[in-house]
């Protein structure tokens, strides 16, 4: 169903809904016993109210534009020497994380380092995969994984000196139109102060502008507080809210 | 004021175009709204107001139909 047949569909609804109103105003016209004219006077104020409801529906999809759509034409302006901070409200996070990675790599032929902080690699490229996220395109920094079970290149969350070698090392085996993918930096914020991991970002968007290479930072905005959150907007380029 | 067979004429016509028109376009809009690919947030404000409409609408029905009770039991001959 696209969203033209819906909008078509309303369009019928209210139609239907104002023929409605117009058949109990002439029904009104005519009766005059006291229960009945109660009654379809009340029917036809509630008819009123649905051809309002239905007029206002019809604006909502005729505004209506896919969160996706919106999400894609912002990172449109993403770059190899951007910095967005994709700050997401938790409910929306796995599908808009997944929207932007899938949108660059696939779409734009981003080759992505991704950091893994939330969850091990192996569950990522599974979901990913499900996808159909171009997971070739992908090389990861796993932080969550135990022990290097995963296969790849391990680091602890708590280090961040290690970390930023580590991508420094891998971004250096990639080819050209690179970003790193950071998810999630509010979990960084779990096991590190506060200052530190905000030197750290900003450490790494430098060091990325010189390499050109871009960077999306993810941030859930329910795991962090607004003062932290303030400093990497001003260290990003731009914010993506969703 | 109208005789009372016209009454129940009316009152058929008005549960008529309910139940057949309102409540059929309501019902089938909600499912393809269900179907369709608008994002979760947007599809629950539409479906939450349409089913609202839907509810009165039902309760149109019941309100004509007990309207049609009392008319076609009562004694008066003008409504």
């Amino acid at each position: 169903m696209s969203i033209e047949e819906l909008q078509r569909d309303l369009r019928e609804i209210r139609q239907i809904e104002v023929k409605a109103r117009d058949l109990y105003e002439a029904q009104l016209r005519r009766f005059s016993d006291t229960s009945i004219v109660k009654a379809l006077s009340k029917i036809r104020h509630d008819e009123e109210e649905h051809i309002q409801i239905a007029s206002e529906l019809i604006q909502v999809i005729e505004g209506y534009r896919p969160e996706d759509s919106i999400l894609k034409e912002a990172l449109t302006a993403f770059s190899e020497t951007s910095a967005f901070l994709l700050s997401l409200d938790i409910e929306n996070y796995q599908k808009t994380n997944m929207t932007a990675l899938k949108y660059l790599v696939n779409e734009r032929g981003f080759r992505c380092l991704y950091v893994a902080v939330n969850k091990p690699s192996s569950s990522l490229v599974e979901a990913f995969g499900m996808r159909s996220v171009n997971v070739d395109a992908l090389s990861f920094i796993d932080c969550s994984a135990v022990g290097g079970e995963s296969g790849q290149l391990t680091v602890s969350p708590e280090n961040l000196t290690e970390l930023s070698i580590a991508i420094s090392k891998l971004l250096k085996e990639m080819p050209e139109r690179r970003y790193i993918h950071l998810d999630c930096v509010s979990s960084l914020y779990i096991f590190n102060q506060s200052d530190r991991v905000e030197a750290f970002i900003h450490s790494l968007i430098r060091k990325l502008k010189d390499e050109k290479a871009g960077l999306i930072l993810v941030a859930i905005r329910n795991e962090m507080d607004e003062k932290p959150l303030y400093r990497l907007r001003s260290f990003c380029d731009r914010e993506l809210k969703e | 004021m109208v005789a009372r067979d016209e009454a129940i004429v009316m009152l058929v016509e008005g549960l008529q175009f309910e139940e057949i028109h309102v409540t059929n376009w309501l019902q089938t809009f909600l499912v393809k709204l269900r179907k369709s690919d608008i994002d979760e947030r947007v599809k629950a404000e539409i479906e939450k107001k349409v089913s609202h409409l839907l509810e009165e609408t039902i309760e149109h029905s019941k309100t004509l139909t007990e309207l049609l009770r009392e008319v076609a039991g009562g004694s008066q001959v003008e409504y």
